[in-house]
């Protein structure tokens, strides 16, 4: 049996996905004496699904991370194979950095910065139970006779709280395959009362990439320019390989209808709802049976493999259905099957009981992080995982809470989103979720958080000079841009202007501007691009301010003493949603779905009522 | 604590004496203050009744007409009692004051009851304008358009508007945010037509007249050279001696303004100072400045000189004022004599085919000055989506607009609209 060596901590985090990886480094950033305790530390950093990063909304919340000092953007870089920039045609803010990783790699490059924090612990264990005193989370029970404690405690279990596998007909308890699930904790979180609830979501069969045939198919490749998912990675690694694109055909289609009975997704014994924007092929199918196919990405998933990342075809289908569809696609015929599909429905809790640092309300020292807040995805889990172990850090330390808003990153979007509507379906982050999107870019991701988490202790030393050598270069480029030219040099009419009018009059580029302004030419082509899009965009940047201002004047106003189950005017549905999420100010309560501008007014008339000091 | 424990009451009829006295009780204590009054149950709700009000000794204090309209669907949501009493000042105070003795009861403040309605969900914003306009309209076309704003007509059209722009939302967000949308990278044509098709139909709404033009009435404005007759006329119109009329040149020297309603509309007529260019005299030089300026911002102006020395103006009613003695110099002049009261009909129904098009057309609402900025701010962004080719920018200006409908109906900002709202109305409304 295996023994806890020390067994007082500041904060522990529960589970080693990338929620758990983020949390107990943004702990330990913080000064805090951490613990992460996982089932088995040789799978900390495990990219259980797609081996790649980022994505449309995702990116941005991976650069979001990166400038909070944080590990999944450098990891990434570290074990990069292939980038691309998606919706590069269109406007900087709706650009996705994605890259494809090395899942070997990825593992062992978390591995290596884990190891680097002096402060950080990691455990394997099973964990069997929470200690509570009083109203508080004191520590767990491992191994079933152990003990180790800590005032802030971050449950970031993933898929393994409650989780079940299906394949087919076939039902096995496990968190992934071939590790088994935590299931006492899940008795010991309902009996505790908490609001859970089943979600489900999908991987695909893994495939032997020396029986795909690359040759016919529609190649790939990475891009060839040089941006960088961390900006601490001053350059990309060698070698980079290719993906390819096959799809599937009204051949595959009829194998998949046909297969339809064995699937546990549509015969009722998943009860779960899996999430819309990733759905199996399967639903694909039912769903928008008129497609004559659906694209898939074969995307390598490491360097020192022959695993193939199918992506598009996640399915739970019977193991022969399998066989059948993937032998029926282009490129695949005589391809081998390496594991198979397989689809995980698991607990997760409602998030509206978590206040915005993540914290229970109904717990205290209890954060919650990733999958288990019903969340889909690596770049989601990590963000979560940063905002709880910087809060728990916060807890044990009594240091200030690492809040941000909706204004500040999308982050922030993800996190207020999950608490005041709660999920019906596991959340995907969208650039369609955040409204003030057009400052939200994935460029500018450190000129809007990097003092932000430097403010909370976040930050290292060494990022932090190499934000101020950039904060200067910003400052000189903004005093290029308001210095007035002639635009006869561009064959421009006109009277002199400012650089930065120029830019949004005329749509100057990069090399346009530096033609105009050579002096600009000695700053770093990311930098000045951050600047360039600032400018182009600067009137509707302006207007949004106005609109900013607004909802952080309506987020002062605070709710934090109501008793929503007491408010007069109120409809039983309107009480019951404010009951869930409690917002404690008039912003968040105004941004929940369904409530009315009715409704509203009626909390605020009872607000002003009600002073503070009439309540508890 | 709860928010609304009170019940309330208040007077909800106009000024006594008069006939018939409504008093409105609401709350959850109605039913018990009118149980207490009447000393006898009603046999059935919303359904009057006769009884007698009695004081807590037993003496009567009216004979009244009562009804009682069970909660929640009532003009306040609440539970609520009216009490139709004769209309003496002795009558309503005797009730009131002892109504005010009752246990959970308390008089109405301004506002209150509107308040309720709007906190429990019976009226929104837009409806609450209305419900003002309503209680304070003079002429029949006010009053048309106050009950259609107060029956929720602008809510339904934002709302309709509101379900096109999150239909081309939806598809742009489409666009953004799908990895293999590439390719498609804008609007369909039909999504383009109906966003054209939305932003005319939203400038309809604004060339309307606002409701401030509604209720202070459309202003004509009589001009001419000196000596014309624009008094005379000025009288004939306001059908009062007000203006004094005398044959010297340069005796109207201000401008003479009266509120008339012709045909159950609001008008101002204003009468000017002749524009006299030669006058040496001060008094008269203002009083032309002024007679120019008011023409500027007249909505209809009825010129009594030579049509060719008029003014620039868009609604100008051409009028030959003495056509008793002098015969019209041009065809488009209307012949008018006050003194053989010839022409005055032809005139009357003139300006008012004028107003008909300053005014809403049936189908579309005089809006509020708050209504018609945000309208305007949403006619903005429209246009700024249709003309852009930038699906990012686009889609902003989208959300933008969503942002000033959802400030139409109060789902944001509404502690600013709230504030300044309710203490508009009266006591008892």
């Amino acid at each position: 049996m295996f023994h806890v060596k020390q067994n007082h901590f500041d904060v522990i985090i529960v589970g080693g996905g990338h929620a758990g990886c983020e949390a107990a480094a943004a702990a330990a950033r913080r000064g805090a004496k951490t613990a992460l305790i996982s089932f088995d530390t040789a799978r900390v950093g495990e990219m259980s699904c797609n081996p790649s990063i980022g994505g449309l909304g995702k990116g941005h919340m991976v650069k979001e991370i990166d400038a909070c000092d944080g590990i999944m953007g450098y990891a990434t870089d570290k074990a990069a194979l292939h980038y691309r920039l998606l919706n590069a045609a269109k406007g900087a803010a709706v650009r996705g950095p994605r890259v494809q990783t090395d899942r070997i790699l990825y593992k062992r490059a978390i591995a290596e910065i884990l190891g680097s924090y002096e402060n950080l612990t990691l455990i394997a264990a099973e964990v069997d139970s929470l200690i509570i005193k009083g109203d508080s989370v004191a520590g767990l029970v491992l191994n079933e006779c152990e003990t180790v404690h800590a005032s802030a405690i971050v449950l970031a279990t993933g898929t393994f709280l409650g989780g079940k596998l299906f394949r087919g007909k076939d039902v096995a308890t496990a968190g992934r395959i071939h590790e088994s699930a935590s299931t006492k904790l899940s008795w010991q979180m309902r009996e505790l009362g908490l609001p859970m609830g089943r979600l489900k979501t999908g991987t695909p069969p893994r495939l032997d990439g020396r029986t795909i045939d690359w040759a016919s198919l529609e190649r790939q490749d990475s891009d060839n320019s040089a941006w960088t998912m961390s900006s601490r990675s001053t350059n990309r690694r060698k070698p980079q390989l290719f993906c390819a694109i096959t799809r599937t055909n009204m051949n595959t289609h009829d194998i998949i209808r046909a297969g339809l009975d064995d699937s546990p997704l549509f015969s009722g014994r998943i009860e779960g709802a899996g999430p819309r924007y990733c759905p199996s092929i399967e639903d694909k199918i039912y769903r928008f049976g008129d497609r004559d196919g659906h694209q898939i990405f074969l995307e390598p998933e490491s360097l020192g493999s022959c695993w193939v990342y199918p992506n598009g075809i996640s399915t739970s289908l019977s193991v022969e259905t399998q066989e059948a569809m993937i032998a029926s696609i282009s490129g695949l015929q005589s391809c081998k099957i390496l594991q198979h599909g397989y689809a995980v429905e698991y607990d997760y809790i409602d998030p509206r009981s978590l206040n915005n640092n993540l914290e229970l309300r109904a717990l205290k020292g209890l954060f919650f992080a990733g999958q288990i807040n019903g969340t889909t995805g690596y770049e989601e889990a990590a963000a979560q995982g940063l905002i709880a172990g910087a809060n728990a850090a916060a807890k044990a330390l009594n240091k200030e809470n690492f809040i941000l808003d909706r204004a500040s990153s999308y982050i922030g979007v993800m996190v207020d989103d999950l608490i005041l509507q709660g999920v019906t379906e596991p959340y995907r982050m969208l650039t369609a979720r955040a409204e003030y999107r057009l400052s939200l870019r994935a460029d500018n991701a450190d000129t809007r958080l990097t003092p932000i988490a430097q403010g909370v202790g976040l930050i290292s030393d060494e990022r932090k000079n190499s934000y101020e050598l950039k904060a200067k270069q910003r400052a000189d480029i903004a005093m290029l841009f308001d210095d007035t030219y002639s635009g006869e040099n561009l064959g421009l009419a006109g009277k002199r202007q400012s650089l930065k009018h120029w830019v949004l009059k005329s749509e100057l580029n990069r090399e346009q501007a530096i033609f105009i302004e050579p002096a600009l030419k000695t700053y770093s082509s990311d930098i000045l691009d951050e600047a360039l899009e600032d400018a182009r965009y600067a009137p509707y940047i302006e207007r949004q301010a106005a609109e900013i201002e607004d909802m952080r004047n309506s987020q002062r106003i605070s709710l934090s003493h109501l008793d929503y189950g007491v408010i007069g005017g109120l409809s039983n549905e309107m009480r019951e949603k404010l009951l869930q999420a409690r917002p404690n100010n008039l912003g968040a309560a105004s941004r929940i779905q369904g409530i009315t501008p009715a409704a509203l007014a009626a909390i605020l008339a009872y607000a002003r009522k009600t002073p503070m000091s009439l309540i508890k | 604590m709860k928010s609304e424990q009170d019940t309330i009451f208040a007077l909800a009829s106009g000024q006594l004496p008069c006939a018939i006295a409504i008093i409105r009780i609401s709350g959850s204590q109605s039913a018990q203050a009118l149980a207490i009054l009447t000393q006898k149950p009603l046999r059935q709700a919303r359904q009057s009744a006769l009884r007698y009000l009695y004081d807590a000794q037993g003496d009567i204090l009216d004979k009244a007409m009562v009804v009682h309209f069970p909660a929640p669907h009532t003009a306040t949501g609440e539970d609520v009692v009216e009490l139709y009493t004769h209309g003496s000042i002795a009558v309503v105070q005797a009730v009131e004051n002892y109504l005010a003795t009752l246990l959970g009861l308390k008089r109405a403040q301004a506002g209150d009851f509107t308040r309720r309605a709007f906190l429990n969900g019976r009226m929104d914003l837009a409806q609450i304008e209305g419900l003002n306009d309503l209680l304070t309209a003079e002429t029949e076309e006010q009053r048309r358009n106050a009950i259609d704003i107060t029956e929720g007509r602008l809510s339904v059209v934002v709302h309709k508007w509101k379900t096109g722009l999150l239909k081309l939302s939806a598809e742009i967000e489409f666009i953004l945010n799908m990895e293999e949308a590439d390719g498609i990278d804008s609007l369909s044509i039909e999504s383009k037509d109906e966003l054209k098709n939305l932003i005319v139909e939203i400038a309809k709404w604004l060339n309307a007249p606002s409701v401030e033009r509604l209720k202070s009435g459309i202003t004509v404005i009589l001009a001419g050279p000196p000596n014309a007759g624009k008094s005379s006329l000025f009288n004939a119109l306001i059908q009062r001696n007000y203006a004094i009329i005398s044959p010297i040149a340069g005796t109207t020297r201000d401008i003479l303004e009266a509120h008339v309603n012709m045909e159950g509309r609001a008008f101002v007529i204003k009468d000017t100072a002749g524009l006299n260019d030669d006058t040496q005299d001060i008094i008269e030089l203002e009083g032309v400045q002024r007679a120019q300026i008011a023409i500027r911002s007249a909505d209809i102006i009825l010129w009594l000189g030579h049509p060719d020395e008029a003014p620039e103006h868009a609604n100008i009613i051409y009028v030959a004022s003495k056509a008793d003695i002098e015969k019209p110099v041009s065809e488009f002049q209307i012949p008018v004599s006050v003194k053989s009261q010839t022409g005055l009909d032809t005139l009357v129904s003139k300006i008012q085919n004028a107003a008909n098009k300053l005014l809403p057309k049936s189908n579309i609402l005089a809006l509020h000055k708050r209504q018609r900025d945000l309208i305007a701010e949403l006619h903005f962004h429209l246009e700024a989506a249709f003309k852009s080719s930038d699906c990012v920018l686009i889609a902003e200006n989208f959300r933008r607009s969503c942002y000033a409908l959802d400030k139409i109906t109060g789902r944001v900002q509404i502690e600013d609209v709230l504030d300044n709202l309710f203490s508009q109305f009266c006591v008892g409304k």
